[in-house]
């Protein structure tokens, strides 16, 4: 499941609490993810995912959700 | 097989150390955000020195830690990004003010922050075919003449500072490899003549760009030398963001260590941090004969490079 991946790469990138990563969790706010950490885990999820994450649709990620669906939109 | 032997390094600060809370003063920041994310404390200033007085001071020390006979300096290069002059080169006027020979070769190099690097190489190269028996390699900057302190994200991360190398060739290892892919979007400052150059940076595309070629350049180094991480001693990565470091050496779990860090005190000094970490290790003693060092620099241009050599 996309989610469940996601949830893997951020905890281990940006060492955050496994529960604080949820669906509806803001990034910014919620897991307190700054710019590079944006980009830390989106590199991470690039080699996960074995996709590219455009640097337009990574500044648009505001919860984790938005992460999910671009990646299943993106693997589909 | 021919190497190139570091006899001495030295290095010179300007005497103005501006904190992040004395920088915050001016600049709509924090010590707290500066700090954690970036790593760094402190940074030193130009007020009345030039880049090239530190770039002399540097050299100085160096020169008088190696104890050689000055008219046996057969090159001198300065890597620098913000030279105090256009022309004469900065490398010239050292061989003024140094009192060395006129018998030289002695030209600046812009590799931006792999320019200490590309400096090892091409005074490897020189020193080579010279009549004379060493090289003087100096980093400098006074990147706070390019800084813009309306760009908060950008005008904290960078200090100034200067530190060089006397250099000869010996018996030892030594693996060089440099790259460049043009890109005047990610990191970009204009030229002479141009009204008011400033240092322009897209964090994110800079970021993605040192931790993809750190990691490559190191891996490409280490299979030149068939050698292993477990056989270095340091790895002196650019000093350009704790982070960028921080990232690469998750790579190598239980070698952390060997990833040198002091951009906390200086701030990203562009050429002059590698040989910065260089004097530093020198001094403290942790350099010794025999070790294996890798560098890795990597900045505008784009730039980049590793060395991997012997004490």
């Amino acid at each position: 499941m996309t989610f469940d991946k996601v949830k893997d790469v951020i905890v281990e990138t940006i060492n955050c609490a496994e529960e604080d990563v949820v669906m509806d969790a803001d990034l910014k706010e919620g897991l307190h993810m700054d710019s590079l950490d944006a980009m830390e885990v989106s590199m991470a999820l690039e080699e996960a995912f074995n996709l590219t994450i455009d640097e337009e649709s990574l500044m648009e990620f505001k919860t984790v959700k938005d992460i999910v669906d671009y990646i299943d939109a993106h693997m589909a | 097989m021919e190497s190139i032997k570091i006899i001495a390094t030295g290095r010179a600060l300007p005497k103005k150390i501006v904190s992040n809370d004395a920088l915050c003063e001016t600049v709509d920041s924090s010590d707290e955000w500066i700090r954690t994310r970036t790593g760094i404390l402190q940074r030193y200033c130009c007020e009345s020195e030039t880049c090239l007085d530190l770039a002399e001071a540097a050299a100085q020390k160096a020169l008088e830690k190696a104890g050689i006979d000055r008219n046996q300096i057969g090159v001198i290069v300065v890597a620098t990004t913000t030279p105090t002059y256009a022309f004469p080169s900065m490398a010239c006027m050292l061989q003024q003010r140094l009192g060395a020979g006129e018998e030289m070769l002695a030209f600046d190099i812009n590799a931006a922050c792999s320019g200490f690097l590309y400096g090892l190489e091409i005074c490897k190269s020189l020193l080579h075919s010279s009549k004379k028996k060493y090289a003087l390699l100096v980093g400098s900057e006074e990147l706070s003449r390019i800084l813009d302190y309306e760009d908060r994200s950008t005008c904290v991360l960078f200090g100034d500072g200067a530190a060089a190398a006397v250099l000869t060739l010996s018996e030892g290892i030594f693996y060089h490899r440099a790259w460049a892919r043009g890109n005047d979007e990610a990191l970009v400052c204009e030229g002479v003549g141009y009204p008011n150059p400033k240092l322009k940076m897209q964090g994110n595309a800079v970021f993605r760009f040192a931790v993809t070629v750190i990691q490559q350049a190191v891996e490409q180094i280490l299979q030149d030398a068939n050698l292993q991480m477990d056989d270095v001693d340091y790895v002196i990565c650019h000093q350009a963001n704790s982070r960028i470091i921080e990232h690469v050496r998750k790579k190598y779990p239980g070698q952390e260590e060997k990833f040198v860090m002091n951009i906390d005190r200086y701030a990203n000094t562009s050429a002059a941090s590698i040989p910065l970490v260089l004097d530093e290790l020198f001094e403290n003693g942790m350099l010794k004969e025999g070790m294996k060092v890798i560098c890795v620099g990597f900045g505008a241009g784009f730039t980049w490079s590793s060395t991997l050599f012997s004490i």
